[in-house]
């Protein structure tokens, strides 16, 4: 065993104890086995306290036995002594010439020898092993002493002399025997009686040390188990306290795979999680104070920069009235020039305010990008002509130089015109007497357009280089003063181009000049995963331009293409009609697709549109299966699947729609035509007729952006019954700066759309089908016209049909979506 | 009484110079802190009015250099500042200025200033 050595060693051995003591048992295996082990040594002391019982019973029998054979061996010895004794008697008797014995004396001697017999074999019962011979030897020398006593007591009559001597020989004999019995029983019971007590002794004391061990083995488990789950609990309070006071970086170390090693764990997971947790909320917290540090920066460059200019209004203002006040004759030419002073000032400040929520806007998302096609070139030209007194100012010059004829670029026309007049400005003022070159290309590689501005002006280091883009940043503090400007405008620039999903950056060498360049991307990305809209994002400005261009890409190198339609409600079937038409698509409309078949298959049909919202779905399937049909019987024919869905309520409905009509075909593309679902058109509705119009207002701005309102016919409301609308209509887009003119009847209508470029009418529907047929007629040429003077511009215009909802009499089309907005392809 | 005008924004400097002649003030030109060090090093001027905003060495520089270098003459510094925040007269007080006016400046006020110091420091 383990000796208690020097300190060391001891160390080592309780090292070595605690390596070695805790296998890795769980919590209930270490207990269980702990009760077992108390159990087992349980039963173990009552086995052995049993075999001590039995083994005292045995001693006390032995002694039972040991003396009963003494008290017997005692009065056997008496007996045989009377027997002998009386023998002696008759002899004496006879020798005195006294009768013979009568039969009652006779019969009495041999009963006594009988029950000597008896008495002697019941001797046998308390015989030991080792007592045995002598027994027998005992039995056969009485045996032999019983038949000549028998024998004296039968012949005493007949014979005179008998031999009483070999009989008296023979009983010596048999005492000596019975005393060797006796002798030898005492030696064997006192043989037998030492064994027991030994044995006694010896289970005595393995009792005892079963005990013993029992008690120890219960105390020693017990404080195993309390030091070993008092520490664990104690390893983790402590890890839980600290964790608690914040050290969320603390893990808590895992020593062993129980249920406290579980709980380890569990708590270990917790303060990670907290950890990740806290690390969030700090890294948000760390967001917001910066934002809230470079809000309070702004707001102080803010007051700077508004009181600078400020300080000018009010300072020569003041002089002036005193001058007006206190001097009798005026300096004309001096106080014309301190006016034009407060003006331009004044001037300064406009365009600082204009700025600074030109930025608010764009930080805070609402900042739109409106996009449309227009020649870059073209507008580039524009700019610079706009641009040309301010570079004559320096004695600039400015040059426009492209590489090759470049497509048109789909953009927004407003911001891009802003960017370089911004640009341009800068190159400007800070160029003297120089060459402005203002370079574009197309990048057909990266598909990009690049914009260069590049001047041979003051030029930047490239520490200053570093922060141009900032708000509120020039190049040095006494450039504003030098050159004006309200360091914005570069800031401004580089939003718009990254909201323009392109990008602008900066080159510049200290008094060489510095060139800036716009990279903006051909092909607009489209922000949706799928060709189904979510409903989130059909009110995103640009949709319905990306729709039409992509009904253009799918439908652009089909010839005699046919469209087949199919809708439920008479209204959408007249509004698809009239834009296709003018599309110069040969349209069929098609009730029931199985039965027209095949006429359909000999015109060629190339393409289908269909009406598809949530009750639809199982015929659009359909539909679209027998069109697969079609395209197997004729492998030359090629059709695209156009699906156009409205009605459609909610997000869900939305989904599995988008979900039909993709399984139903992988050719599915888009929808054409975007309704906006129905339950905005009774938002709308319910903002027209409960008096909240900022509602529709929104919407309304949603369809054309700020900057971009202009005229708005209204049709179709002038009758009693939707008199108020009307109304309601006209004060509400007024109030939003849209020109609005309400038609008295059709042909007033039509007049107005003559007359002027309209972007947007409202129709309500529960006109007369033919009136409405016309307005679009005369809409849709309004429009060609429009677009053969413009070649550039594309148009963006939207059909409203508003419905009242509460007439009887437009019951027939009650069902129709309230509101219904598409964009209408550019004729031509 | 020769004023010394540090402000480097021409509009300002015009205006502010044109009206204080027009109070009987003989005023003197710098457009930024170099220049103004130079034109005290010229001539001592009864009063300093000092933009902080300056090119070159800004005003707290210029009010500290001025300080260091005419320590014994005690020439009285306004600072002039488009910024108001808190904090910034503080700082102007710091750098040696003995008082402060925020821009838009109103004359009034800063004439009685002007006024003040320069009967105090004689």
């Amino acid at each position: 065993m383990l000796k208690r050595g020097s300190k060391p060693e001891h160390m080592n051995i309780r090292d070595t104890l605690r390596r070695v003591r805790i296998p890795r048992f769980s919590l209930r295996i270490r207990l269980f086995l702990s009760i077992f082990a108390i159990v087992s040594l349980f039963t173990l002391t009552n086995i052995t306290y049993q075999i001590s019982g039995d083994n005292r019973n045995q001693r006390l029998d032995n002694l039972q036995k040991a003396v009963q054979g003494q008290l017997s061996s005692v009065t056997i010895r008496q007996e045989l002594d009377n027997a002998q004794k009386q023998i002696l008697v008759i002899e004496a008797l006879r020798g005195a010439g006294e009768d013979e014995l009568d039969d009652d004396e006779i019969n009495a001697g041999l009963e006594r020898i009988k029950s000597l017999e008896d008495s002697i074999s019941l001797l046998d019962r308390y015989t030991y092993p080792e007592s045995e011979g002598s027994y027998q030897a005992l039995v056969t020398s009485f045996e032999k002493l019983a038949s000549m006593w028998k024998t004296y007591y039968e012949d005493s009559n007949q014979t005179e002399n008998t031999d009483t001597k070999e009989l008296e020989e023979t009983y010596r004999k048999t005492l000596n025997r019975l005393a060797s019995f006796e002798s030898l029983e005492v030696i064997a019971a006192e043989k037998q009686t030492t064994d027991l007590q030994a044995l006694s002794r010896f289970t005595d004391r393995v009792t005892l040390i079963i005990y013993l061990f029992t008690i120890l083995l219960t105390v020693g488990l017990g404080y195993l188990l309390i030091r070993y789950t008092t520490s664990a609990l104690r390893n983790l309070q402590i890890g839980t306290e600290r964790i608690g006071r914040g050290n969320l970086d603390y893990h808590i170390p895992v020593r062993s795979n129980d249920e406290i090693g579980d709980l380890t764990h569990a708590f270990n997971d917790m303060s990670d999680k907290l950890r990740n947790a806290m690390a969030q909320v700090q890294q948000s917290k760390e967001k917001a104070d910066q934002a809230n540090r470079a809000k309070t920066n702004f707001l102080a460059n803010m007051s700077h920069e508004l009181r600078t200019p400020l300080n000018a209004i009010i300072g020569y203002s003041e002089m002036n009235i005193e001058f007006f006040r206190e001097e009798d004759e005026l300096d004309q030419t001096q106080t014309i020039e301190d006016l034009q002073r407060i003006l331009n000032s004044g001037r300064h400040l406009l365009q600082l305010i204009n700025d600074v929520l030109d930025l608010a806007k764009i930080e805070s998302g609402n900042m739109t990008i409106f996009n449309e096609s227009f020649s870059s070139i073209d507008l580039l030209e524009e700019v610079t002509s706009t641009m040309m007194p301010l570079a004559n100012k320096n004695n600039n010059r400015i040059l426009i130089d492209s590489e090759g004829e470049l497509p048109a670029i789909y953009s927004d026309s407003v911001k891009f015109r802003q960017i370089f007049i911004n640009l341009l400005s800068n190159a400007c003022k800070f160029t003297k007497d120089g060459e402005i070159v203002v370079k574009a290309k197309l990048d057909a590689r990266k598909n990009n357009f690049v914009y260069e501005v590049k001047d041979t002006g003051i030029g930047m280091t490239p520490e200053q280089l570093e922060n141009i883009f900032d708000a509120f940043v020039q190049a040095d503090h006494s450039t504003s003063k030098n050159y004006g400007g309200t360091g914005l405008g570069l800031a401004i620039c580089r939003e718009f181009t990254e909201l323009m999903q392109g990008s602008l950056d900066v080159k510049s060498a200290e008094g060489v000049g510095t060139s800036f360049i716009v990279t903006l991307p051909t092909t607009v990305q489209q922000k949706r995963a799928s060709t189904v809209i979510p409903t989130s994002n059909q009110q995103e400005l640009d949709l319905p331009d990306d729709e039409r261009e992509a009904v253009a890409d799918i439908l652009a190198d089909e010839e005699d293409i046919l469209i087949l339609l199919r809708c439920s409600k008479e209204i959408t079937n007249l509004l698809y009609t009239h834009c296709f038409q003018h599309e110069n698509y040969d349209l069929a409309i098609v009730e029931d697709l199985s039965r027209q078949l095949p006429t359909l298959q000999n015109r060629g049909a190339s393409g289908l549109v269909h009406e598809l919202d949530a009750s639809s779905r199982k015929t659009f399937t359909q539909s679209w299966s027998e069109l697969l049909l079609i395209l197997h019987s004729d492998s030359s024919n090629h059709c695209n699947l156009v699906a156009a869905y409205h009605q459609i309520t909610t997000d869900k409905q939305l989904k599995s729609t988008g979900k039909t009509a993709s399984t139903a075909g992988a050719a599915i593309k888009l929808s054409p035509l975007q309704f906006v679902h129905e339950e905005l058109g009774e938002q709308l509705e319910k903002t027209i007729l409960h008096g909240e119009p900022s509602l529709l207002i929104q919407r309304l701005r949603r369809l054309n952006p700020v900057g971009r309102r202009g005229q708005v016919v209204v049709a179709g409301y002038q009758n009693v019954e939707h008199q108020h609308i009307g109304e309601r209509l006209q004060i509400e887009l007024s109030a939003e700066a849209w020109h609005c003119h309400q038609g008295k009847d059709v042909g007033e209508v039509c007049q107005l759309l003559q007359s002027a470029k309209t972007d947007l009418v409202l129709i309500n529907p529960a006109i007369a089908e033919n009136d409405i047929r016309q307005i679009l007629d005369e809409w849709f040429k309004a429009t060609q016209n429009y677009a053969k003077s413009h070649p550039n511009r594309r148009l963006n215009i939207f059909i409203v049909a508003l419905q009242s909802g509460t007439d009887s009499a437009s019951a027939r089309l009650l069902e129709t979506p309230a509101y219904e907005l598409f964009p209408i392809i550019k004729a031509g | 009484m020769d004023i010394l005008l540090v402000e480097d924004n021409e509009l300002n400097r015009d205006m502010l110079s044109r009206r204080l002649e027009r109070k009987g003030f003989s005023v003197r030109h710098a457009e930024d802190g170099e220049q103004a060090l130079n034109e005290v090093d010229r001539a001592i001027p009864a009063l300093i009015l000092l933009d902080m905003n300056l090119p070159v060495m800004d005003g707290w520089e210029t009010s500290m250099a001025i300080r260091e270098k005419h320590a014994d003459k005690n020439i009285p510094i306004i600072a002039l500042t488009a910024h108001a925040m808190t904090g910034d007269r503080e700082k102007a007080m710091q750098a040696g200025c003995d008082d402060y006016a925020t821009k838009p400046v109103d004359f009034k006020v800063l004439l009685e200033k002007i006024d003040n110091l320069i009967a105090n420091s004689q």
